[in-house]
């Protein structure tokens, strides 16, 4: 390859995505159809995939290949985001979707996956490259894995075999080891990329070149200028027609244990020795593995638990959680958490790191406020000096803002807070790549760095069993928020356990 | 002293976002966002160049925001003149314009060295300065020589100031270096899409290895020899034993022509690129290129372009 190289121009050349066939399971399934679709599509559209490129789609449900088709462009016309629909890109693109119909408990399935794997090898070209995409239910991730092993799948004659699998990776810390376990079966690690789509974001990518590709920062960056950080991940909506699978979810389990973690883990690494897929990892992986391990007793105080009940917001009936469709009416399961995380390592010893997440909040917003600690001596006078604030915006408006005071203009000293903002889109107005855009052309191209490996999906369970152990059996008045405001009582009392307090996104 | 004070221009710049945010009565939320991440130093070579130019910065705006200063040229020797206005756009889906400022001024060749002062005293502090050379003729004037050091990149483009033969036109690129930080030039731009396509055929490790046995690269040129021996400049880096050859060809587009002991390729540099290597051909679709996309290009490269240095290196011993 370092001879083909002597033409590459990586200044200029886009990353090239290499021939390969795709194959979903749970094609008929949401995440096909308002994710990966679309994404798909959309690197068609920006001419980034190789001609060489098919995509043959599994479910239950009996469907031909045309019908899968019209299914998919629905899909992509109604969810692309800022893209048009070109009707002869699509006609070209649809070529390539296959749909394969099957119930994955049954072996043949497998059969004649690796016999229509053959044909589109054939008739494409795909270099015998296959990426397996788990979007079906978690159930179905370890007979799917051994059905593929079955029939030795996972093995490429002359080509790469990657399998992506989609979170919640393990209901428990106990389930995600012995999911790891059966999956390492068939796969090796190497070969196994599981996604978390907050890492495909590319404001969380932008928290890596803001630190270390800054020198201002990283001096500041530890528990000598840093008070505490509060992470927040809210959203305004309820379950939405979800409510069967959330419920045996619940915030901690959906957002804290793997995305958020992950967005802390990028917060607050080491730097890696360079931006190389495992000096990446490992740096993330090391600060997961430094996250204290709440004893029994402090998971009651590091934690909160919440649920929404019924409210009126903006004039209309929000129904509470309990009423939703498909959730049991005596549910326990967590719509809102909040948990106060303690990292035990010299950079970050005695920070406390505070992450929400919670539904039905009053709005869909996901930040990371930094807040640094107050100068050692106010004075001017009696005006109490806020801490300065540095707040990364990951949705809706991508940006990073520094918050610092400022002399009011007039006769006195009167100080007043402002803002100092770098606004994502204003400064590069070019379209931003989806995540889920950025995570399959990565795992295309076999680029792990921004997916999770298998220890550091370990220890973020790990930090957060506990916690989940401690509410199995806990008592909790549910429900304790009303939608629209911003969660429990108890959220606001742990922090103001630490002199801290919630900030209003 | 210049007669186009740059306090004059900064001082109306304040006012024309003053003015601008007066308008702004709906809130903090909507209004115009002012967006700036360079300085874009445009020399146009005419009025009507300048007005072309206004159209290709107003879509460049969007992803690399800027202030930008379009040296217009005038015929007569009267006094420098500047004005200044804003450029904006609307987002899909936002409330909020986005604004990026833009100042012209208009100077007479022979009074272009008062400008170096006038644009030193305007460029935005702390951002990265791009000199983008629309044509030949501010280069032959050593008073425009004075924007370069000022400049982290200039861009020129060579197919529409080609000096003389070829070896004096890239003895001017030549000349050029000791001032300039670094040099883009639009003619090996608008080789990318074609390099790529050519690149990636090659990843076969088969026809790599033989490529590397070409005895011969002949590029065969309809409009501009400066592209064709950039490309056979870059094409010499895989296949260093061979010699090199470019003439002039009637046609539409194009061609390339490998030639070696056992490799034979000739590609066609049309719409699509059509290759024909050991008798078999084959076509690939390419995205249409325009001013905007080949200057997008340019500005998101502010590091050392090594490939096109070497590219370069060679070109202009042919």
């Amino acid at each position: 390859m370092a001879e083909a190289a002597l033409l590459q121009d990586p200044l200029r050349f886009e990353r090239r995505v290499p021939p390969c066939a795709i194959v979903i399971f749970g094609a008929n399934g949401d995440l096909t159809k308002r994710k990966l679709i679309p994404a798909l599509y959309r690197l068609a559209y920006e001419r980034r995939l190789s001609p060489s490129f098919a995509v043959i789609g599994n479910s239950r449900t009996a469907m031909s290949d045309d019908d899968f088709r019209a299914k998919m462009r629905e899909s992509v016309q109604k969810f692309l985001e800022d893209s048009p629909f070109e009707e002869a890109l699509w006609d070209e693109f649809a070529k390539r979707l296959f749909y394969l119909s099957g119930d994955i408990s049954q072996p043949a399935v497998f059969e004649t996956l690796a016999a229509k794997l053959k044909e589109v090898d054939q008739t494409f070209q795909t270099h015998d490259n296959v990426l397996f995409y788990m979007s079906t239910q978690p159930s179905h991730y370890e007979p799917v894995v051994a059905g593929l092993g079955q029939v030795g799948l996972q093995n490429g004659t002359t080509g790469w075999r990657r399998l992506v699998v989609e979170k919640p990776f393990g209901h428990n810390f106990d389930t995600a080891v012995t999911l790891n376990q059966n999956i390492q079966k068939v796969f090796p690690e190497h070969s196994v990329y599981r996604i978390d789509h907050y890492l495909g974001k590319e404001t969380v990518q932008n928290i890596l070149a803001f630190r270390f590709g800054n020198g201002i920062f990283e001096p500041v960056w530890n528990r000598r200028y840093i008070d505490h950080v509060q992470i927040t991940a809210a959203e305004s909506i309820g379950v939405e027609g979800r409510g069967g699978y959330y419920q045996e979810s619940g915030a901690l389990r959906d957002m804290i244990q793997n995305h958020l973690l992950q967005v802390m883990s990028t917060i607050a690494m080491e730097p890696p020795a360079s931006y190389e897929s495992n000096a990446v990892r490992d740096e993330r992986a090391k600060l997961l593995r430094s996250i204290r391990i709440p004893k029994p007793e402090e998971a009651a105080q590091w934690a909160v638990a919440g649920q929404y009940g019924p409210a009126k917001v903006g004039g209309v009936d929000a129904p509470g959680f309990r009423q939703e469709q498909g959730v049991a009416p005596e549910s326990r399961t967590d719509t809102y958490a909040a948990v106060n995380f303690w990292v035990d390592n010299w950079r970050w010893s005695g920070v406390p790191f505070y992450i929400r997440s919670g539904k039905r909040l009053p709005k869909r917003v996901t930040d990371i406020a930094v807040f640094f600690k107050q100068p050692p001596l106010n004075m001017f006078g009696d005006q109490s000096l806020r801490p300065n604030m540095l707040i990364v915006r990951i949705q809706p408006e991508e940006g990073i803002s520094l918050r610092f005071l400022s002399k009011q203009p007039g006769p006195g000293m009167q100080l007043r807070p402002v803002s100092m903002d770098f606004n994502y889109g204003s400064s590069f107005g070019m379209r931003t790549p989806t995540a889920y855009e950025t995570l399959l052309v990565d795992a295309m191209i076999g680029d792990a760095t921004l997916y999770t490996r298998q220890d550091m999906v370990e220890a973020s369970w790990r930090a957060v069993q506990p916690i989940l152990n401690h509410w199995e059996t806990a008592k909790f008045d549910f429900p304790n928020y009303a939608s629209g405001t911003w969660g429990p009582k108890e959220s606001e009392e742990m922090l103001a356990r630490n002199g801290h307090v919630w900030r209003i996104p | 002293m210049s007669s186009v004070q740059p306090e004059k221009i900064l001082k109306e710049l304040a006012g024309l976002w003053g003015g601008m945010s007066k308008g702004d009565t709906q809130g903090v939320n909507s209004g115009v966002l002012r967006a700036c991440a360079m300085t874009l130093v445009v020399a146009a070579e005419s009025e009507a160049d300048a007005f072309a130019a206004g159209e290709t910065l107003g879509e460049l705006m969007h992803e690399h925001p800027s202030r930008a200063i379009v040296l217009r040229p005038s015929a007569n020797n009267g006094e420098l003149e500047a004005r200044v206005f804003a450029q904006c756009w609307m987002p899909f889906g936002k409330r909020q314009q986005i604004c990026c400022e833009q100042i012209e001024i208009t100077s007479s060749m022979d009074r272009v060295s008062e400008v170096q002062g006038t644009v030193l005293g305007i460029m935005v502090p702390d951002l990265p300065m791009v000199l983008w050379v629309r044509g030949g003729s501010w280069l032959l004037s050593d008073g425009f020589a004075r924007l370069f050091p000022l400049a982290q990149k200039v861009v020129i483009d060579s197919t529409k100031c080609l000096a003389g033969t070829l070896a004096d036109h890239f003895k001017m690129i030549r000349r050029l270096e000791p001032n300039v930080k670094l040099l883009g030039d639009l003619a090996w731009t608008q080789l990318t899409s074609f390099r790529e396509v050519i690149a990636h055929t090659f990843e076969d490790q088969n026809l790599f290895k033989r490529l590397r046995g070409v005895t011969s690269i002949e590029v065969e040129y309809t409009n501009h020899p400066v592209t064709a021996a950039y490309l056979a400049g870059w094409l010499k880096s895989a296949s260093p034993d061979a010699s090199i050859q470019i003439r002039p060809k009637q046609g539409e587009f194009d061609m390339v022509q490998l030639s070696g002991p056992s490799l034979d390729i000739r590609v066609e540099l049309g719409m699509p690129v059509q290759f024909h290597i050991d008798g078999f051909a084959h076509r690939a679709m390419l995205p249409p290129t325009s001013e905007v996309s080949l200057m997008r290009e340019e500005l998101s490269i502010l590091r050392t372009d090594r490939v096109f240095r070497a590219a370069l290196a060679v070109a202009e011993t042919i």
